[in-house]
């Protein structure tokens, strides 16, 4: 019966810890990206700048439906430029950012497998 | 549901979903086998991770559970660098080989705690899916200059 109770607890506090880290694992998104770190000169309206890596299929999946669309788009391999992932804390691939070629700053934020409407949202706000 | 990767020959990407399985059915186990006070299957649970290691995925159980049963039935996962996982699978299965050796010399208090800690990280990271095990090796390979893609790729 303790050992039950033991159990209980145990089972207990690490569904209480998932639930709280997942709670501050949110999509986590730099707020403003650096437009001379990617080569990208300024200008006005938004662009989207991918972070990938070369086996990630939802990155493929991005960056076959970017390249289609009218939107600015600069993809970062994060296995070429692992310094740009470390500076702006790419937790995961793909990290899909809707970027101001004003001044940087990240308008939207993106991640998994893209889903219907996403592309839509983009194209909104780079027109 | 196709895949791109094979599950047993693709050895340096798993599916993500995969060692949560693993991770899921290890941590139930072992809480299960401290609950019924059944060192033996803590021994089990110690020969699965070893075999598993060293004979391939193909030896594990909870890995042909997942790519036998389950992927087939909801699609290959986000893909990660299997790595990590391994070297999780590595500190589990050397913490419950030593609680096995720790019950065969009647230290049970410190085989139960060993399989405890264990179970309580594997339930962890599959509810959670922050594998503290990668963690780790994630930090140790860094430590040492190794060119890291951080996980999940």
């Amino acid at each position: 019966m303790d050992r039950l109770l033991i159990a209980i607890v145990l089972l207990a506090a690490i569904s209480l810890a998932s639930a709280l880290v997942r709670r501050r694992e949110a999509p986590a998104a730099p707020a403003r990206i650096d437009l001379g770190d990617l080569g990208l000169a300024h200008s006005t309206g938004v662009g989207v700048v991918g972070f990938s890596t070369s086996y990630c299929i939802p990155c493929q999946q991005w960056e076959q439906a970017l390249v289609r669309s009218p939107v600015p788009f600069m993809k970062v391999d994060v296995g070429e430029r692992p310094e740009l992932a470390r500076r702006y804390e790419v937790k995961s691939t793909p990290l899909i950012l809707a970027v101001s070629l004003a001044d940087g700053t990240v308008v939207d934020a993106f991640t998994g497998d893209p889903e219907p409407g996403q592309l839509e949202r983009i194209e909104q706000l780079a027109a | 549901m196709g895949r791109s990767v094979h599950p047993y020959d693709d050895t340096a990407v798993i599916d993500s979903r995969a060692p949560r399985t693993n991770q899921a059915v290890i941590g139930s186990l072992a809480l299960l086998g401290f609950v019924v006070d059944a060192q033996w299957l803590i021994a089990l649970l110690a020969l699965q991770f070893i075999l598993g290691l060293t004979l391939g995925r193909r030896w594990c159980l909870p890995c042909l559970l997942y790519f036998e049963l389950i992927q087939p039935r909801i699609g290959e996962g986000r893909l990660e660098d299997s790595r990590p996982p391994r070297f999780a699978n590595q500190v589990g299965a050397a913490f419950l080989s030593v609680a096995t050796i720790a019950f065969i010399a009647g230290a049970d208090t410190f085989g139960w705690v060993l399989a405890l800690i264990v179970s309580t990280l594997a339930l962890f990271s599959a509810m959670s899916g922050i594998c503290l095990g990668c963690e780790m090796y994630v930090a140790i390979a860094r430590a040492r200059g190794m060119r890291f893609e951080r996980y999940p790729v």
